[in-house]
């Protein structure tokens, strides 16, 4: 299943790290660096997978750990509202 | 053209937004972080934090960068409560988040305070209306049909507190008063849809939002530098800087255009413009050399070492006006700075309040001046 990011939040960056507000629930997010890529390698759809072994390229990481960490990560934006299922 | 005696901290502050170094032993830095603050470029000076050497003052821009951001993103969520409450009601962002994305492709970026917004005359009391009964809260009075017609004749916007009185809102009818210069109506006005999440926004198009940011920066002598700076980002956005000058020629306002020039090449050495035939450049830098003296005016009342805190109401903006616009800018100037309650324009009006207000505020006004300035 691929995911992409909701277009409906308004987001700004600081430095390498992003802050983004869902005007709908007035809800304010910020985002550590990691998350920040991954957020911006969700502006197209993207399957965790995919999100791993990119995250792998660009940083020096464990590849089980990397997975687990990217689909616990999109799971919580799914909770949030923030990433959505791409049709 | 020079700055009257700027202080250090001033200087560094172009420093700093030149891309410099801006260590130094003599730099206040509670003057710096309020100057920052005063000419709202928070988010132009933290893009140039790798530049720092002072690693409190770093921490602090970075606060402060982050409230600037936060509080610009609630103000998005108010527009977007805005648009439902006037809903059926064509009206155009003015400066504020849509030109931050614009310029800076990030609705936070640009510092604003509030939210303003162009509607169509004709629509003003529907707009009113729509926000007083959605708790929105009139800050500048008016209450008979007489004052209202000299609010829309000599003013160009109104000011509303939202509900919560967090923020202002500004409804503007005019891009600027009638009298202080030619201006396109929301029709004339060439805009673009933006997009700030889902939802889609109309602003001032390039070529008009530059024209509207040199006449309203050149109206108030730039005491911002703010607005020189939003100027210089979409100077270098422009394609053609000749099709621009036939565009300001339309509207008449090549010199505002210019004098941005002028003080862009003062602070950033930026290039200038050819100029076009007809203006002379002799008059262009007088202009220039005001806005000069009301941002040095700005400076010294920050450091403490002037005692006039109400520069905005400075003759230097009235002889500014008279410069841009001849005799007919000058006279609005001088009404529509006193068109608000408390001031004697309402001598004339047959309200109560206003002539209270009228009879007794200037005259005390002006004994405190006389009396502050004998003793």
């Amino acid at each position: 299943m691929k995911y992409v990011r909701n277009s409906s939040n308004i987001t700004s960056k600081i430095e390498d790290e992003i802050i983004m507000v869902d005007v709908e629930r007035g809800e304010y997010f910020a985002l550590n660096p990691v998350a920040t890529r991954i957020w911006e390698i969700l502006a197209e759809p993207h399957s965790p997978e995919e999100i791993s072994s990119r995250l792998q390229e660009e940083y020096e990481i464990n590849t089980s750990d990397c997975d687990q960490e990217v689909r616990e990560f999109i799971d919580h934006c799914l909770s949030l509202g923030i990433v959505e299922t791409s049709s | 053209m020079n700055i009257q005696s700027p202080t250090s901290e001033f200087r560094h502050l172009i420093r700093i937004l030149q891309g410099g170094d801006i260590a130094h032993p003599d730099c206040n830095t509670d003057h710096l972080l309020q100057l920052i603050a005063d000419h709202r470029v928070i988010g132009q000076v933290a893009r140039k934090i790798q530049n720092f050497e002072d690693s409190a003052l770093r921490a602090k821009i970075e606060t402060e960068n982050i409230a600037n951001k936060l509080a610009q993103l609630r103000l998005i969520e108010v527009l977007t409560e805005l648009k439902n409450i006037l809903t059926g009601i064509h009206f155009v962002l003015l400066k504020g988040p849509g030109l931050s994305q614009q310029i800076y492709n990030d609705p936070a970026e640009r510092r604003s305070r509030d939210l303003d917004i162009l509607i169509h005359p004709k629509d003003f009391d529907r707009v009113m209306e729509q926000l007083t009964q959605a708790g929105y809260r009139k800050l500048t009075y008016y209450k008979t049909s007489r004052q209202r017609a000299s609010l829309m004749k000599h003013y160009q916007n109104i000011e509303l507190e939202h509900p919560s009185g967090e923020l202002h809102i500004e409804i503007h009818w005019n891009l600027v008063s009638l009298r202080s210069a030619k201006c396109p109506t929301i029709e004339e006005l060439e805009t673009e849809e933006l997009k700030l999440g889902s939802q889609s926004w109309l602003t001032p198009g390039l070529y008009d939002n530059l024209c509207y940011l040199c006449l309203h920066g050149t109206l108030h002598a730039f005491f911002r530098l703010q607005w020189l700076l939003d100027i210089r980002e979409l100077r270098k956005k422009m394609m053609d800087e000749r099709e621009f000058i036939a565009h300001l020629t339309k509207w008449e306002w090549t010199i505002y255009y210019l004098v941005a020039c002028e003080l862009l090449h003062h602070f950033f050495e930026d290039e200038l413009p050819k100029y076009p035939e007809g203006i002379s450049r002799k008059k262009v830098r007088q202009i220039s050399q005001l806005c000069l003296k009301e941002i040095a005016r700005n400076d010294s009342y920050l450091h403490g070492s002037h005692n006039d805190g109400g520069f905005r109401a400075s003759w230097v903006l009235h002889r500014l006006r008279f410069l841009c616009g001849g005799w007919k800018s000058l006279l609005n100037s001088l009404i529509s700075r006193n068109i608000r309650p408390d001031n004697w324009a309402f001598f004339a009006f047959p309200d109560p309040v206003f002539f209270l207000n009228a009879l007794f505020s200037r005259p005390i006004w002006l004994c405190r001046k006389i009396f502050s300035k004998s003793s």
